[in-house]
């Protein structure tokens, strides 16, 4: 088995390097490689196709410019199609050890992957999951058609599907407000609250409901919104949301705390 | 004073109310339910809020134009619930010495409600169809 770290690029949310970002000190690009090294002694990061910068790492380069997210897996393969892959992304800072550890205990090599669903939304995570050689052909094939969305293409694969340790094991860093979340999560470890939700106009007809009481591990507002945006599929996002804590305008980076009532509000339209 | 209320607004008692001998301009605006909305046919609208931040955020944006328009009364009444064409959906008054103050504090007031005050409509248009509605360029608010 070899890993491979999908360094990204530029992220236009984030508006910066995901892999150089720090929580607690540590890049996301070391932790991962601290979680990784144990796991296997073969360790390639993606890089862009024409990225020719010297690393710790041996690299492997997209085998095209902007090949979307799966071009990491197109270049691991073309590089050794008879071995399995462990394909993760550096921006899951909360994933542990032990889950890539239990990837590779349950990996059966007569199917094409194993993976995560995300226990968010049940979808499987492409990337952070273990491909059998039999899903070189398929990618293959993907690719010549120009299909390119991982999760399709996970989809479409014979799979082992896993349960994370938690909840929010796969949290993408996505956004600047995500990264409160998580220095908050590694400075006071998770702990669960009790939570009463209130949605307002389009927030309560998608999500079916005014208000639901919930237990959450999120840290901050943004880790809670990212956890119910999944839940209910909202079609708007946070930078069009207003939060709300016990009856006051609040800043997503606000950390929870048990039994306070968080109300998210979609764009005002009064008049 | 800012009020929110589900019945209609009598507008003879609020203009009443908002009298002074010393007052030479008394502006006031009416938002009106009108019968479109982004080229669709509209046939009524469904206002909600947020009942304590809706009131709280009001007051305070009363109490920011009367600090930015020190000679200045001013009061906005917004109607939630389902309202008909030509209802009237909100109404700032405003009341100075002279016009031009007392037109400026009402075009800050009426701006300020429909872009920080949490009410939402919902749009029922002639063909059965209903809506959120999202704020449209001239209707004012950018989203936040």
């Amino acid at each position: 088995m070899k890993a491979l770290i999908l360094t990204g690029g530029k992220s236009s949310r984030m508006g910066s390097d995901k892999a150089s970002l720090k929580i607690g000190g540590l890049t996301q690009l070391d932790r991962i490689l601290s979680i990784i090294q144990p796991l296997t002694p073969e360790i390639y990061l993606s890089v862009a196709q024409h990225d020719r910068e010297a690393r710790d790492h041996p690299t492997l380069p997209d085998l095209e410019e902007n090949p979307g997210p799966l071009g990491g897996l197109q270049a691991a393969f073309a590089h050794d199609p008879d071995c399995h892959w462990l394909i993760i992304a550096c921006d899951l800072p909360l994933i542990q050890q032990s889950d890539l550890q239990r990837l590779l205990d349950h990996h059966d090599s007569s199917k094409d992957a194993t993976c995560f669903l995300n226990p968010l939304d049940q979808h499987p995570e492409p990337l952070c999951a273990l491909y059998s050689p039999s899903a070189s052909p398929k990618l293959h094939s993907l690719i010549e058609k120009n299909q390119r969305c991982a999760r399709r293409f996970l989809a479409s694969l014979q799979r082992t599907d896993l349960t994370p340790s938690h909840s929010n094991s796969l949290l993408n860093l996505n956004r600047p407000e995500h990264l409160a979340e998580l220095q908050h999560l590694h400075q006071h470890g998770t702990v669960e609250k009790e939570i009463t939700v209130e949605y307002f106009a389009k927030l309560s007809q998608e999500a079916a409901t005014d208000s639901e009481i919930l237990r959450t591990s999120a840290a901050t507002l943004a880790g809670l919104w990212e956890e119910l945006r999944l839940k209910h599929h909202f079609s708007l996002d946070l930078p069009h949301i207003k939060p709300a804590i016990d009856n006051e305008f609040a800043d997503w980076t606000s950390p929870l705390s048990n039994l306070q009532t968080i109300a998210f509000m979609p764009p005002f339209a009064g008049g | 004073m800012f009020s929110i209320q589900s019945s209609p607004l009598d507008l003879s008692t609020l203009r009443q109310q908002m009298a002074d001998p010393a007052c030479g301009a008394l502006v006031i605006f009416e938002g009106l339910v009108r019968n479109h909305h982004q080229g669709r046919d509209v046939e009524k609208l469904h206002y909600t809020h947020h009942p304590v931040l809706a009131q709280k955020e009001g007051e305070r944006i009363i109490a920011e134009t009367l600090a930015k328009f020190p000679m200045v009364q001013a009061r906005a009444i917004h109607r939630i619930g389902t309202l008909e064409i030509g209802d009237c959906a909100v109404v700032t008054l405003t009341s100075s010495a002279h016009r031009e103050a007392a037109f400026e504090a009402n075009r800050f007031l009426i701006d300020s409600i429909k872009a920080q005050v949490p009410i939402w409509k919902q749009e029922s248009y002639t063909n059965g169809e209903i809506e959120w509605t999202s704020p449209c360029p001239n209707c004012g608010p950018v989203p936040h």
